[in-house]
């Protein structure tokens, strides 16, 4: 009986058992959560575009008090005595000092490269010392090769080589007169220190720069093309005489065109990111340092801005006077340096620093510890920059055309041909997921429902122009690149199927970032070292506790195992924005990283790539991940598309994943306003699936709850792309608080109403939070 | 747990694959309690601007802002030594307390409307009252109590925040006060403290609290609850604390009982604010601001450190406050700014569902709950709302399924007592012919000899195997479960057991444990599937097995133990027959069992473990051969010993290490001066 009641007890509470069934909760609900509120201030922070209003006095002002002009005999006086001429401009060269004056005859005014209207504020500015770095253009850095450090890298200009006298020493106070802010005491300047020869070889001014004091010695071509002003430094003709010191690096003109405190209406121009400005309007204590085309891990520069493009620009007077510099050659070891009207200057500029020689830490043991070093030889690279004078065509779209024209010319970018709308799915096919040893690839999506969504979509008339596939190899997606070529059953099918539908199709490929997961990555062998013989590999802490680590793989291994793979087509993250110097039995520095990428990418067809910098644009067929905003530094004025502006008719430009939109129609308005195109993620199994994978930073994926927005938005910007088609965009105003007015090649016009209102123009109304296209 | 963020939140510089939609310099996260870690998740703020200056005055040393319910904002500066009012909406500022307040530190604005603050400086407290002609008057000042058993002339009175409740008492943070907050009544009398902290009880503060008293515990051991740091309070005028080395917050009934805490939260915060849907802001001195649901729950972690300028981001931030359209207020003393985020679509989405939800309109809020959850399939409190949707909709499978995910034991094991329930009901017929067909069996069995025919394969089975040398040694186990003594004896000397059969019983073990660990109702298992590393425990099982039984051999083989090491390693293994047998048995009931029945679960474990450990016990003692007394000590002189075979190990490994590093060093430098 007892064991009856036992058995009796077993079977009543196995019984109770439930199998739980895992459910999924199909239904779909279309995301229509409460929209952001676009009120006043939302619409004026710098995450907008605001009006070019500027106070009218402050106009007359500008134009009756502070434009550069120097008579001849003044020029004279100052020591301009070289000048060159072409149809467009002239310049004025004075070679003690190394400044120019650049005369743009069809607007009729004059930039100078050196800070004008010092003294006027009615109180003592600068000392000698601080004059000689304002008055002169052409900066030399240097480090004492016995006790190299970032911190006792000196400045000097050459001024204060030939350590100058001024009429007035001291500081500028309001009795001198803008002349007497420069005279210098007749056999003051010291040719023994530095000494600065001009040969004029037609229509270019070649200065020789002998910079005794420090033993170094260069030449700086100075011409006149069409763009305007080019300085020119071959590196070949850069040399070091002694072995005290070590120059690092060279600045040319640093206060070309510095616009004193809040004198001139107009702005600065970054291309962070997406685009900024910084208005003129109020001291900032702060300042921009960035590299182009980003940081560069092997000298530990972890810079924030992004600066894709090698180009910024200064606004004096918004459709009147302005100028822009692109760096054409040398970008890669060119950083920006703009600097803001602060307690400590009262000049708003942009400089450009041409690095010669990186300082970087040589360590000497796991702790860390070491000193700085240089490298023992100069860079052999040449730095080539354009000074570009703009007259109603200075603002920032004036500058995207013209920079866009010059690059087409140049073959730096390449017009794509686009006959749809481009609208870009991603299919994430699965990820590793952790299994009871080890990990196993869990699939979301296979051959066969990638197939089955895109006929579904056609049928729907949603035509995809391009679909990446991630996670097509069994190895995963996250932190498993370069994936080996481990096919997914049925993905050359799948790839067949989506050519014979007109539809690009990419393969997710990273050649240049790995980590510790990778399967095809040797530790030894193929992680790159930096300047500090240090590999490069970076913690990254995962959501899951386990940190892991990136690494930045060498250049030559990703070339080969690009070549390896021989993909004809494909989308590759990395590559084009993140461009790193390295060491390998010598030093390595971007430029040398560059080449060899650009052998690995001119071997494919088809290719798409995130954010790229300049001299991947050519290169790519699409650009996707561009941002919406700039880096976010707070004292940004504006939000302006410059980057897109530059691409505008020529590169189709995708955003990020809009799956992760959490601001609604405002991000598609900016889409539409600054012309890029939609992006969506998509899996065929629920996002929950791959919770444990590390795939799971795509939080919702799932195909059936965007199905309604991936046909919504197609059919929004279908609209739109109908009525203005793939355009080069020639204007953009605002016209009112959260009121742009976009004007293409075809004059074509586009409106946005960013705000909660209906605006009305002429007789048109353009309800709130939307587009409307006048032709 | 928050180091680990803090880690992950440092570390985490845009990686390659970041979703970044929204152009915001910060990454959101959420906790998911599925994973038991933090995901990503929509942006739910997104930062406007940074300001300095309200009209002519500009920032110096601001510490601290809140609202009123017209939300006119109040900005405590302490250098300017006033309280700025700015009305955002017709751009008009304010001053209160010129000539009054010296350095104000703290500003609230009370349910009646008037303006308190605390001033550390003249070390008071003040109440303003608003005039007609938008001034305010100083109507009541608050001081340190003269006279008075909690204050002697030397306790420091120092005001550093303000707050008052729904009948308008007032409290007073001082600065370092243990007590907790100086409770006033409006008129300025004080009344006692409120809000302190307890002292936490571990073990070290309870065996002191045992042993001295009070007086030295606070000199000598420096036993003191921590002071509270900043305050906050709701709209039903509850105190909420926060407190430097604490997690979170602690909300506080008017009994100043604890009425309910933040699940997780840094140990860093700075301030405070309750939000208008009832969810709880703070912002730590890192710059990370969390937004806690009104049951503690975390629903955003954003924002972070400003090393570069960025809007967005901190240097020194010093207080919170959120305005009635969420918009979220902080300001940095560091940069002398005040810095504004406003609500995404997501968060607004969120807001709304928590408001449906608060009020018990779980239905209603299903849809808005599922909204969230397509925008982020593990965001805890939608799939916690939806569970409870379903479970006020009576569809208990569904409500099951979301608790599940969101790891709500409560809500799980009352949903499965619902379904338990009807299962149980519609099987009923099911399990009455069940038992029927069983009794018939056994009656059949015993005089129809039915079970010898079903039972004779089994037979058979047994017959052609009971001879082997292995399978006699696995019975032995058994044997030794009902007769402990003969059977270590017939291990020690009559080779009843070999290394191949106590192997298999371990491996046996290490199956059953890892069964129990992955498959045991989550009620009753606190880890998640997708976090047990596998090799990790292995280390976990494998290392202290191999430990105790080598260090119980070496000790007991200098103590006169008769012990073999095969003796003890085989013993030892057959001692875990209990967990063996009862883990599966565990595992398979906490399938179905409740919460209210937790208690069977936690008996068998505890039946598990006693058995386990007695056997152990009496392996010691009768391999051996020691008397009891003997045995205790052999153990815990066994316990010693393997930890010192573990920190001997690791100091060697460490050694050598550093012997490793220091060569590479010398090859480094070589090759680097070279």
């Amino acid at each position: 009986m007892v064991n009856f009641i036992k058995l009796l007890t077993i079977i009543t509470l196995t019984s109770m058992i439930t199998i739980i069934r895992p459910h999924v909760d199909d239904q779909v609900a279309s995301f229509n959560g409460s929209q952001m509120t676009m009120d006043d201030n939302m619409l004026s922070s710098n995450r907008f575009t605001q009006e070019d209003d500027y106070d009218q006095t402050q106009i007359d002002d500008f134009n009756a008090l502070y434009q550069v002009n120097y008579s001849e005999e003044e020029r004279t006086l100052l020591g301009y005595r070289y000048s060159i001429e072409n149809e467009r401009y002239v310049l004025y060269f004075e070679p003690m000092s190394f400044s120019v004056l650049l005369y743009d005859k069809v607007n009729d005014y004059m930039m100078s490269s050196r800070a004008e209207f010092q003294g006027i504020s009615g109180e003592r500015e600068n000392n000698t010392a601080t004059r000689n770095l304002l008055n002169s253009g052409l900066w030399l850095s240097y480090v004492r090769k016995a006790n190299v450090s970032q911190a006792t890298e000196t400045t000097v200009s050459l001024y204060d080589l030939a350590d100058v006298d001024y009429v007035n020493n001291g500081s500028v106070t309001e009795t001198q007169t803008p002349l007497s802010t420069f005279e210098i005491v007749e056999g003051s300047y010291d040719e023994r220190d530095i000494d600065v020869s001009v040969l004029e070889v037609n229509q270019v001014l070649i200065a020789t720069v002998d910079a005794k004091a420090i033993d170094a010695s260069l030449e700086v071509h100075l011409s006149l093309n069409e763009r305007g002003l080019e300085v020119y430094i071959p590196s070949d003709k850069i040399a070091e005489s002694g072995d005290i010191y070590g120059l690092t690096s060279i600045s040319v003109f640093p206060y070309f065109g510095a616009v004193r405190e809040n004198l001139a209406p107009g702005y600065m121009l970054i291309p962070d990111q997406v685009g900024g400005l910084i208005r003129f309007e109020k001291p900032i204590e702060a300042t921009i340092r960035a590299l182009f085309y980003g940081g560069d891990q092997g000298l530990n520069d972890n810079t924030r801005a992004y600066l894709s493009l090698p180009v910024v620009g200064m606004v004096h007077h918004v459709n009147h006077q302005g100028f822009y510099v692109s760096v054409d050659e040398g970008a890669e070891l060119s950083e920006l340096q703009a600097v803001f009207w602060s307690s400590r200057t009262r000049y708003f500029r942009t400089q450009l620093n041409f690095q010669l020689r990186p300082i970087y830490k040589a360590i000497i043991n796991a702790a860390g510890d070491g000193r700085d070093q240089i490298p023992e030889a100069l860079t052999n690279k040449d730095y080539r920059a354009t000074y570009t004078l703009l007259g109603d065509d200075a603002n920032y779209v004036g500058i995207a055309n013209h920079y866009q024209d010059y690059l087409l010319n140049e073959g730096a970018l390449v017009k794509q041909e686009v006959s749809q709308l481009p609208y870009l799915l991603q299919f994430l096919m699965g990820d590793q997921t952790p299994s009871f040893l080890g990990t196993t690839y869990l699939e979301m999506t296979s051959t066969q429902e990638v197939e089955s969504i895109l006929t579904q979509l056609l049928n729907q008339n949603v035509s995809p122009s391009v679909v990446a596939l991630l996670g097509w190899s069994k190895d995963g997606v996250i932190d498993q690149s370069p994936y080996r070529l481990r096919d997914v059953s049925g993905l050359k099918d799948l790839e067949a199927f989506m050519t014979s539908q007109g539809i690009d199709v990419l393969r997710h490929q990273d050649y240049v970032s790995s980590s510790e997961l990778s399967e095809r990555i040797g530790f030894n062998r193929d992680v790159a070292l930096n300047y500090s013989r240090l590999k490069m590999s970076v913690s990254r802490g995962s959501l899951n506790a386990q940190a892991i680590n990136r690494y930045f793989v060498y250049p030559e291994r990703s070339l080969a195992l690009s070549n390896q793979d021989d993909l004809s087509s494909a989308y590759l993250t990395s590559i084009g924005g993140m461009l790193n110097s390295f060491y390998d039995q010598g030093f390595y520095d971007r430029i040398d990283t560059r080449m060899i990428y650009d052998e690995l990418l001119t071997s494919y067809e088809t290719l798409m790539l995130n954010q790229p910098s300049l001299y991947a644009l050519k290169y790519a067929d699409y650009y996707t991940h561009m941002p919406i905003i700039h880096s976010q530094y707070y004292f940004y004025t504006d939000t302006v598309p410059f980057v897109p502006i530059v691409l505008s008719g020529i590169l189709p430009v995708f955003s990020s994943e809009l799956n992760f939109n959490a601001i609604g129609d405002i991000l598609k308005l900016q889409m539409i306003d600054y012309g890029m195109y939609p992006n969506f993620i998509i899996t065929e199994e629920p996002t929950q699936t791959m919770r444990f994978t590390r795939s799971n930073v795509f939080f919702t994926t799932h195909f059936n709850v965007f199905e309604n927005e991936i046909r919504s938005t197609y059919d929004q910007f279908k609209d739109i792309y109908d009525a203005v088609g793939f355009q080069k965009v020639i204007s953009r105003d605002v016209l009112d608080l959260g009121i742009v007015r976009i004007t293409y090649e075809d004059q074509t016009q586009l409106l946005i109403n960013y705000t909660n209102d209906i605006y009305t123009i002429g007789n048109v109304n353009i309800d709130a939070l939307s587009a409307e296209v006048m032709i | 747990m928050k180091k680990l963020l803090l880690i992950v939140i440092l570390m985490m510089t845009l990686p390659l694959f970041v979703v970044e939609a929204n152009g915001v310099p910060y990454l959101t996260f959420t906790y998911s309690s599925t994973n038991g870690r933090f995901v990503y998740t929509q942006d739910a703020y997104i930062p406007l601007s940074r300001k300095q200056t309200f009209e002519d005055i500009t920032l110096d040393n601001p510490q601290d802002i809140t609202f009123d319910e017209h939300d006119i904002m109040y900005i405590a500066d302490r250098d300017l030594g006033i309280i700025l009012v700015y009305d955002e909406i017709n751009q008009t500022t304010k001053t209160i307390g010129e000539g009054i307040l010296e350095g104000p530190t703290g500003v609230h604005v009370g349910f009646d409307g008037h303006v308190y603050v605390a001033d550390f400086i003249t070390k008071k407290a003040y109440q303003f009252a608003p005039n007609n002609d938008d001034t305010y008057n100083l109507v009541q000042t608050y001081e340190k109590p003269l006279n008075s058993p909690f204050f002697s002339d030397d306790d420091p009175f120092d005001p550093t925040k303000i707050t008052t409740d729904n009948a308008n008492n007032v409290y007073v943070l001082l600065a370092g006060n243990i007590n907790g907050l100086a409770q006033y009544k409006n008129d300025g009398t004080f009344f006692g403290y409120f809000g302190g902290n307890s002292i936490p009880a571990s073990w070290q503060n309870t065996v002191t609290f045992l042993f001295f008293d009070e007086e030295t515990r606070r000199n000598l051991f420096q036993i003191i609850p921590d002071p509270v740091y900043n305050i906050a309070t709701d709209q039903d005028g509850l105190i909420l604390t926060t407190t430097k080395g604490l997690d979170g917050y602690l909300k506080l009934n008017i009994a100043n009982f604890v009425l309910n805490r933040s699940v997780w939260g840094f140990d860093n915060n700075e301030d405070l604010f309750v939000g208008p849907y009832e969810t709880i802001f703070s912002v730590t001195s890192e710059g990370y601001i969390v937004e806690y649901g009104p049951d503690g729950s975390v629903l955003f972690i954003f924002s972070g450190t400003d090393t570069s300028n960025i809007q967005g981001l901190f240097q020194g931030p010093t207080s919170i406050a959120v305005n009635s359209k969420s918009q979220i207020y902080v300001l940095d003393n560091q940069t002398a700014s005040l810095q504004v985020f406003v609500p995404t679509s997501f968060a607004n989405l969120v807001h709304s569902a928590i408001e449906l939800y608060q009020d018990g309109r779980y239905v209603e809020a299903l849809e808005p709950w599922q909204q969230v959850l397509e925008q982020n399939a593990l965001f805890d409190l939608a799939n916690q709302g939806l569970g409870d949707a379903y479970f006020a909709e009576m569809n208990y499978e569904e409500a099951l399924y979301y608790y599940e995910v969101a790891r709500n034991q409560q809500g799980y094991s009352d949903a499965f007592w619902e379904v338990r329930n009807d299962v149980l009901l519609n099987s009923g017929a099911f399990i009455i012919v069940f038992l029927f067909v069983v009794l018939l069996f056994s009656i059949g069995g015993k005089y129809l000899k039915l079970n010898d025919i079903l039972l004779k394969p089994v037979k058979v089975v047994n017959e052609k195997i009971k001879d082997y040398k292995l399978i006699k040694e696995l019975k032995f186990g058994f044997y030794l479960m009902t007769h402990p003594v003969d059977g270590y004896y017939g291990i020690k000397r009559e080779n009843k057991a070999s290394y191949l059969s106590a192997t298999i019983y371990f491996l046996l073990f290490f199956i059953m444990y890892l069964i129990f660990i992955f498959e045991t109702n989550f009620l009753f298992n606190p880890l998640i599937r997708s976090q047990i590393d596998i090799f990790e425990q292995i280390i976990s099982i494998f290392l202290p097995y191999i430990l105790f039984v080598l260090a119980n051999y070496l000790v007991c083989s200098i103590r006169d133990g008769e012990g073999s090491f095969k003796d003890v390693f085989v013993a030892t293994s057959y001692s875990l027959l209990p967990a063996i047998i009862g883990l599966p048995l565990m595992t398979l009931i906490s399938q179905g069992l409740t919460l209210n029945e937790a208690f069977l679960f936690d008996f068998g474990m505890l039946v598990i473990y006693v058995l386990t450990g007695f056997y152990l016990v009496m392996m010691v003692k009768e391999i051996h051969y020691y008397e009891m007394k003997a045995t205790v000590g052999n153990i815990l002189i066994t316990i010693f010993t393997a930890i010192m075979i573990l920190v001997v190990v690791f100091i060697v490994y460490l050694l050598l290490g550093e012997v490793v590093q220091l060569f590479l060093d010398i090859i480094r430098e070589v090759t680097v001066r070279g």
